[in-house]
């Protein structure tokens, strides 16, 4: 760091408040690095421009990151073609309040929008909300609108649509796919307030430094819709106007939507005229597709299957370091995992490090079964989990000389099988005899154990997209299912985890997360519910005649800028 | 006064043996049969690795290189023991299902043949609308339905067969129903079993032989259909459908082992069944 100019950093201190002094303070004295400042700084409401000043009066120079196609320069017009898997039976009516799987997501980038969005490099920015600013102890958060923002009717984007978007989110009757994500955030119906027309405050349950997160693109469904719309369920056929750049001109649920650009869109017009999305299930033939040149764009394909794309020069590649993974669960309540040592076991005999460098590729970084992935500033120097076949077998020898015989569930998507086979591998070292079951039922069944008629499962893979922080990896997955754990296939209950999770959620200094990370990995290392291996690169392709498109590491594919020569 | 040695008249049986056994296509088909049959049952005298071993950083490793002579997979596993261990499967449940569907279809053939009338007339429209049904859909709306294990498997093939096999027994029975060996049964007081299964089944031995041939090259496909498309096997089990269905992709990167070496395994083995089956015919024919 240079020459530090107090003088400016003052200035800019005197618009801030509590918690954003903090970070200013944190960053001028240098526990804070120039990346985990500007990550830190826009989740807290720094804007970016106060946040390159700041770091100009500190001596730096100002960067900014995006994972965007580079190619021919833009022409206006012509039809972009986005491959992509159909959506699932809860996404198949592009519900907003449904919408549960990436296939979902690539329609929500065209014509949804959020309050905030989540970059690929892991900092916020703004979008519907130009500003946000949180109380004291970040138990408030209040978010200031864009007034340009206009839905695709010409109505003005307002705070009661916010609070009507929020509150249908948060209402359990509703069957929100994000109700998990607003219970991380500590919002409850009630919650959301509309202080002006273009004010809006969150009154959370508890503390959440991460809160802006909650409201972000990483929460794909909260997309902001008009006050007035009461019925989502349709939403592909019934014409509710969107502030996105695109809204919906066709849709068939078995072949595909088209999109046309939003004549009345508010912010700078796109150049295409039309966004067309195939459903191509199988890899192959998107591939086919794609090298035939039928598409211009494959939303997301895994680099299993997809080596013929990353290896060709031909393609436009865009590779977005992500925290999407694969949580392999070891049921901890009962059952084949129930003795702490046999979950150990099978954590110490499977090989990170030859999962990256082989199956992955290099396309993916080292986890260690916990979701403080090392992408996270608030992970720390975590403890790595140590391959160590030796240990396991001795640790096996203790909870189970014998052996035995468990059934690995999970479902049929990108490299899954290939993971249940190391599994099953691994296990064999043990004596465990690890029986695959790939279903298209598992989330209904096999996953979590809702009730006496869904089973769950002792073993089991669930995929998990990306977040920009790790608070919902750390909840609904971990916590005890009275602390919220709805989605926790492990049924790992563990008060002093529970306890490490509070105290990390309401932390809003990255220190203070630290340690409270340092403690939750910790935990999960010792009790190993999870088998978190890697966390793996988002990849997409496009041809090279295409500039502009831009990705998440959560699946959404934005066109706004895009343009086809 | 010099004796002459009367030549011993062969048995029906003893003369189509006699000329299967100067078949080369026979004897080319069985060669064939008979080393995916050895596979099946000690690969391990065939090769010696593991084809469950992974070693990940030898994804892809090229044919004859670093002492693997049918090159790795994308997980590092060596595709010759794959192959080999690969007709594990197919020739447990392919001949499982074909045997079970010629014992059924030979039961309702005769039935049909030789009752006639009324038990004909039902089971024929009954068979026909079975006819009628693709038997993947079938196959993939039962496992679907069931569970998709290996008796399963071989009881939707089996019972899809059946029917095809009945039709080609009828046919053959109906040819040999008036003959005088079979009213003389009938006078004789014989009941409608015995004259079914012990005047009748032995004369129609050479059709069944031929249907079983046949039915058998479609059950491997079939199998292999169904472990293409996800069913009966488990992920990473060396089954060639299966692993022709998982190393497909990497056709488009110009990696061609992992997939078409089991192809052709595959087409081997029914090609080696087909030959079989051509032999028998033409025997059966003459």
């Amino acid at each position: 760091m240079g020459k530090i100019n107090f003088r400016r950093i003052d200035a800019i201190r005197q618009t801030q408040g509590q918690i954003g002094n903090h970070v200013i303070d944190e960053f001028v004295s240098g526990r804070l690095s120039r990346r985990d400042f500007i990550r830190r700084g826009t989740i807290v409401g720094l804007s970016f421009p106060a946040i390159g000043a700041l770091i100009a009066a500190c001596g730096g120079s100002e960067t900014s990151t995006t994972a965007e196609t580079t190619g021919a320069a833009p022409v206006a017009g012509g039809t972009l073609i986005i491959a992509s898997g159909t959506p699932s039976a809860a996404s198949a009516n592009l519900d907003p309040v449904a919408i549960n799987d990436g296939n979902g997501i690539v329609f929500l980038a065209q014509y949804g929008q959020w309050l905030t969005l989540s970059q690929s490099d892991l900092t916020l920015a703004g979008s519907l909300a130009t500003e946000w600013v949180p109380n004291d102890d970040a138990s408030e958060w209040t978010f200031k609108l864009n007034p340009a923002a206009k839905y695709n009717d010409g109505s003005p984007v307002v705070a009661a649509d916010v609070v009507a978007t929020i509150e249908r989110l948060v209402n359990p009757d509703n069957a929100s796919n994000s109700l998990s994500a607003f219970q991380t955030g500590k919002l409850s119906p009630g919650g959301t307030i509309a202080v002006d027309d273009n004010t809006v405050m969150f009154k959370l349950d508890a503390p959440m430094g991460n809160f802006p997160y909650i409201v972000s693109s990483d929460n794909y469904n909260a997309i902001i819709l008009p006050a007035s719309v009461t019925d989502t369920t349709k939403f592909a056929t019934s014409n509710i106007p969107t502030s996105g750049p695109f809204m919906i001109e066709s849709y068939d649920a078995v072949k595909g939507a088209t999109m046309v650009r939003n004549p009345n869109y508010w912010g700078t017009a796109p150049l295409l005229d039309k966004v067309e999305v195939q459903f191509i299930d199988d890899l192959g033939a998107k591939v086919t597709a794609f090298q035939s040149g039928d598409i211009d764009v494959i939303a997301q394909f895994p680099v299993i299957g997809g080596e013929s794309l990353i290896n060709n020069p031909d393609v436009n590649l865009i590779e977005i370091p992500s925290t999407a993974h694969y949580q392999i669960h070891m049921r901890t309540s009962k059952g084949a995992f129930a003795d702490k040592r046999a979950r150990q076991a099978m954590s110490m005999a499977i090989d990170h490090q030859s999962m990256v460098d082989g199956l992955l590729q290099g396309k993916a970084q080292v986890a260690n079964d916990t979701p403080f992935f090392t992408m996270f500033p608030s992970s720390g120097s975590g403890p790595a989990r140590e391959f160590n076949l030796e240990k396991a077998k001795a640790l096996m020898a203790e909870a189970a000389p014998d052996g035995f015989d468990v059934t690995l569930y999970s479902w049929q998507t990108q490299e899954i099988p290939d993971l249940a086979v190391l599994v099953q591998n691994a296990g064999k070292e043990l004596g465990i005899n690890v029986k695959i079951e790939l279903r298209d039922d598992y989330y209904d069944s096999y996953w979590v154990s809702w009730d006496a008629n869904t089973p769950g499962s002792d073993l089991g893979i669930t995929d998990y997209g990306h977040r920009g922080v790790p608070d919902v990896f750390l909840n609904a997955p971990l916590l005890s299912v009275d602390k919220g754990g709805v989605w926790n296939a492990a049924e790992f209950a563990n008060a002093d985890y529970d306890a490490a999770v509070a105290t990390y959620t309401s932390s809003v200094d990255l220190q203070s997360q630290q340690a409270a990370a340092l403690k939750i990995q910790e935990i999960l290392q010792d009790e190993s519910p999870l088998m978190i291996p890697y966390n793996f690169n988002f990849m997409s392709a496009a041809q090279k005649n295409i500039s502009g498109v831009t990705n998440s590491g959560m699946g959404q594919v934005y066109a706004e800028k895009a343009s086809k020569s | 006064m010099t004796s002459e040695t009367q030549p011993i008249a062969k048995t029906p049986s003893q003369e189509m043996r006699s000329q299967l056994l100067k078949s080369k296509t026979f004897l080319l088909g069985n060669l064939g049969v008979a080393f995916w049959a050895l596979c099946a049952i000690a690969p391990g005298l065939i090769v010696n690795r593991d084809p469950a071993e992974q070693n990940l950083i030898k994804k892809w490793t090229h044919p004859f290189t670093d002492g693997f002579v049918l090159g790795t997979d994308r997980s590092g596993r060596d595709v010759l023991s794959r192959a080999i261990y690969g007709a594990r499967e197919i020739m447990f449940i392919a001949p499982a299902a074909t045997i079970l569907g010629v014992v059924v279809g030979v039961m309702l053939g005769l039935m049909m043949g030789y009752l006639g009338r009324v038990v004909d007339d039902i089971l024929s429209r009954i068979i026909e609308a079975l006819i009628s049904l693709p038997v993947i859909l079938v196959a993939l709306l039962a496992l679907t339905v069931l569970d998709a294990g290996r008796a399963t498997i071989i009881g939707v093939i089996g019972f899809l067969f059946a029917p095809l096999i009945a039709r080609t027994v009828r046919a053959a029975v109906l040819a040999e129903r008036n003959l005088d060996y079979v009213r003389c049964a009938e006078l004789s007081g014989e009941n409608s079993l015995y004259v079914m299964f012990v005047e009748i089944l032995p004369n129609i031995f050479g059709p069944i032989i031929v249907e079983f041939t046949v039915r058998l090259g479609y059950a491997v496909f079939t199998m292999a259909g169904l472990s293409f498309i996800g069913f009966g096997t488990q992920p990473g089990s060396p089954d060639w459908g299966r692993t022709i269905f998982d190393e497909r992709t990497s056709l488009l990167s110009n990696v061609w082992w992992p997939s078409i070496i089991p192809a052709i395994a595959l087409a081997s083995l029914v090609v080696s069944i087909n030959l079989i089956a051509d032999a028998i015919q033409g025997v059966v024919d003459k």
